[in-house]
């Protein structure tokens, strides 16, 4: 032991005429740091005044206007892109400035992001979290500078987050078990058959509560059988080759919860490949449920190969949670609930083209290409 | 020639003994495990990836590590996706494909093998680039309703076997015949293991390595191809993490990734277990939050047995 530590401070001997030069090298090394560091001192001071003054110049001289920082992985699903596009056409209404940043499914970029933003002292933050637990550390950074956190569709573990506004997963995963039940009622005269959950993922708040709300009503039920339980991550092949593996070791099944429309996508490829696919008015017919409310989906439920879809209505979530943070920066008025559950809609074949769907929002075909 | 082969044929004995093991595991779960029909699922869920594998092959036997496979299939899958909904001809879209790999396994190929640039650090870098420009290109969408027509090289049927079955047949055994056969493959085999021998014996390196690298590229565009028309859908996330995967088997089918040793057979062997892994793992409803750590284990295994062997080849040529 004290032969490996006086062999370590051997090593650790500057050579014969090195200390200089060492010395010499470590300053050559430090100068570029410092200099960044005076760049980035003086570089944040640079950017507020311009925000601040190119905002102040196209507002009146009442309204003060917000900056707030966005962080939302937009590049995943058509929901995500409503998503965003819901955020800023509100900016825009509200005339809030809006800092868009994308972290492209990346944890460390989203936290990096959320840190950008606290340096930048924005108003507030909206964010999409990638992970419920994850980005607690950020969040936590964010708050004790004073900025207030929302969270929307998906939330963070962390008392700190002011509000969250998104769709009660929890629910979602309970509607599409209940109309499964009714389903399966009408077939059968009994409430039993084999159902298989198809989960979200398993890493994110929203992922599993769908699978959660699911269980709760499903157990209630002891005939019925969840035959399966695998993940589709929201993926278009692993939830095709998790379904196809699925359904290769239980062919009898009688219903499959997607719990979002990738999922469901991938089981109908996966179905489409077993040769089992067939619409709803045939006996063998899967029922299929999904969620969120894509165009494809809604198209599959025109044909009959989906049998109900639980919609969100992203464009409207992204305007409410915009909304909703600027009337606390404006009027300091806290939402009234941690979590503000934006309404669901069941979309099945027979309300397709009902008033109440319009009223809702077919959300699919109202956003921008 | 009996002896090489019987050589051969006992240096993939751990990966076969892994295979049997997990197949033996699985069978005796699930009743449906060893259908014909199941076998034919495990041989198309893999075979993106094996033919990942395989163009990966050719540059690890080369001496060479290329990250960048799961981001050409992103791109190669998008901009099919672009043409096809675009109205362009399956035919002119699946020679496109094929271009595109090439040109982008041609310009990896160059910078590692002429500017000298350390393969892993280039190939990750044009993995970023590549994948940026798929997402630039999808703006992240993932385009639907393709024809039928193109969809036929993932989902089509010929003699009653799947077409990606029929590709992964040819493409194995024609593999296995290029590198162990072949002048080229002798090539291969030669630059792999000592670069500068093969020079100084005749050998062009550099010109070796742009090859198996304008190769890999269009494997990895024949992989997409096929994966465009399993999932009837081009998705711009495609192949994310599928070369290290890929890279995973590789290893644990005994191609040593400094190169110049093994052979495809054991990148046949390396893809089956993990494709037999995750097909069980379904069939069995094995908990979905332990299945990540599950895979991770039987590579770990896989590497250790291997491990083994080489370990006991060395000593018994130090012996000598």
């Amino acid at each position: 032991m004290k032969r490996i530590f006086g062999q370590t401070l051997q090593k650790l001997k500057i050579r014969s005429g090195g200390l200089s030069r060492s010395v010499l090298q470590l300053l050559l090394l430090c100068l570029p740091v410092l200099m960044l560091c005076l760049a980035g001192c003086r570089g944040g001071i640079v950017t507020e005044n311009t925000t601040g003054e190119s905002t102040r110049q196209n507002l009146p001289e009442e309204e003060r206007s917000f900056t707030i920082g966005v962080s939302i992985n937009s590049l995943r699903s058509p929901f995500m892109i409503a998503l965003k596009q819901g955020i800023e056409k509100a900016a825009e209404e509200e005339g809030i400035h809006l800092i868009l940043s994308d972290c492209n499914g990346d944890l460390y970029t989203q936290s990096s992001q959320i840190q950008d933003f606290v340096t930048q002292k924005v108003d507030g933050i909206l964010m999409e979290p990638l992970d419920e637990d994850a980005l607690s550390m950020a969040v936590k950074e964010a708050t004790e500078a004073g900025i207030p956190v929302y969270c929307v569709d998906t939330t963070v573990q962390s008392g700190e987050v002011r509000c969250t506004i998104g769709s009660d997963s929890s629910l979602m995963g309970e509607m599409a078990a209940e109309y499964i039940v009714e389903r399966l009622k009408e077939k059968y005269g009994a409430c039993r058959g084999r159902v298989v959950n198809l989960l979200a993922s398993v890493n994110t708040t929203s992922g599993r509560n769908r699978s959660r709300g699911f269980h709760k009503v499903m157990d209630q039920y002891p005939d019925i059988e969840i035959v399966a339980e695998q993940n589709g991550a929201l993926q278009l092949d692993t939830a095709m080759y998790a379904v196809t593996n699925i359904l290769q070791a239980n062919p009898q099944v009688d219903a499959i919860w997607c719990s979002g429309d990738t999922n469901a996508q991938g089981a109908l490829r996966a179905m489409r490949w077993l040769g089992c696919l067939t619409p709803a008015d045939q006996e063998d017919h899967i029922i299929l449920v999904s969620a969120d409310g894509a165009a494809e989906t809604l198209q599959a439920i025109r044909d009959g190969y989906i049998d109900a879809c639980i919609s969100q209505n992203p464009l409207e979530m992204g305007a409410l949670a915009v909304k909703t943070l600027k009337r606390q920066l404006t009027e300091a008025a806290l939402p009234d609930q941690s979590f503000l559950a934006y309404p669901l809609f069941v979309i099945t074949a027979d309300n397709m083209e009902s008033e109440e769907l319009k009223e809702y929002g077919i959300w699919s075909e109202e956003i921008e290409p | 020639m009996k002896e090489t082969l019987r050589r051969e044929l006992r240096s993939h004995a751990p990966a076969g003994i892994m295979l049997a093991a997990l197949i033996f595991v699985f069978a005796a779960n699930a009743e449906l495990f060893l259908s014909p029909r199941n076998f034919i699922n495990i041989l198309m869920q893999t075979a993106p990836m094996c033919l990942l594998a395989i163009g990966l092959t050719f540059v690890v036997m080369g001496g060479n590590l290329d990250l960048s496979g799961g981001a050409v299939i992103a791109l190669v899958s998008v901009v099919c996706g672009k043409m096809l909904s675009g109205g362009a001809g399956s035919i002119l879209t699946f020679l496109t494909a094929l271009l595109l790999g090439a040109l982008l396994g041609l310009f990896n190929g160059i910078c590692v093998a002429k500017l000298k640039m350390p393969a892993f650090i280039l190939t990750m870098a044009t993995q970023i680039m590549i994948r940026g420009m798929a997402l630039a290109v999808s703006g992240g969408k993932t385009i639907y309703g393709l024809p039928e027509s193109f969809l036929f090289a993932g989902s089509g049927y010929l003699l009653g076997l799947p077409v990606p079955v029929w590709l992964l047949i040819l493409l194995f055994a024609g593999s296995y015949i290029i590198l162990q056969q072949t002048v080229f493959g002798y090539h291969i085999h030669a630059v792999g293991d000592n670069a500068k021998g093969a020079r100084m014996a005749g050998i062009s390196d550099t010109r070796v390595q742009i090859e198996v690298f304008t190769l890999a590229g269009l494997l990895y565009a024949l992989a997409a191809v096929v994966l465009t028309g399993q999932l009837g859908a081009a998705v711009s996330t495609s192949g994310d993490g599928m070369e290290m995967t890929a890279l995973a088997c590789l290893a644990i089918g005994g191609i040593s990734l400094s190169g110049g040793r093994g052979d495809p057979l054991g990148t046949l062997l390396g893809c089956l277990i993990i494709g037999v892994l995750t097909n069980g793992v379904n069939m069995l409803n094995l908990s979905p939050y332990y299945t990540t750590f599950i895979r991770g284990m039987v590579i770990f295994g896989a590497l250790v047995i291997e491990c083994v062997r080489l370990f006991r080849n060395r000593k018994g040529e130090d012996e000598l």
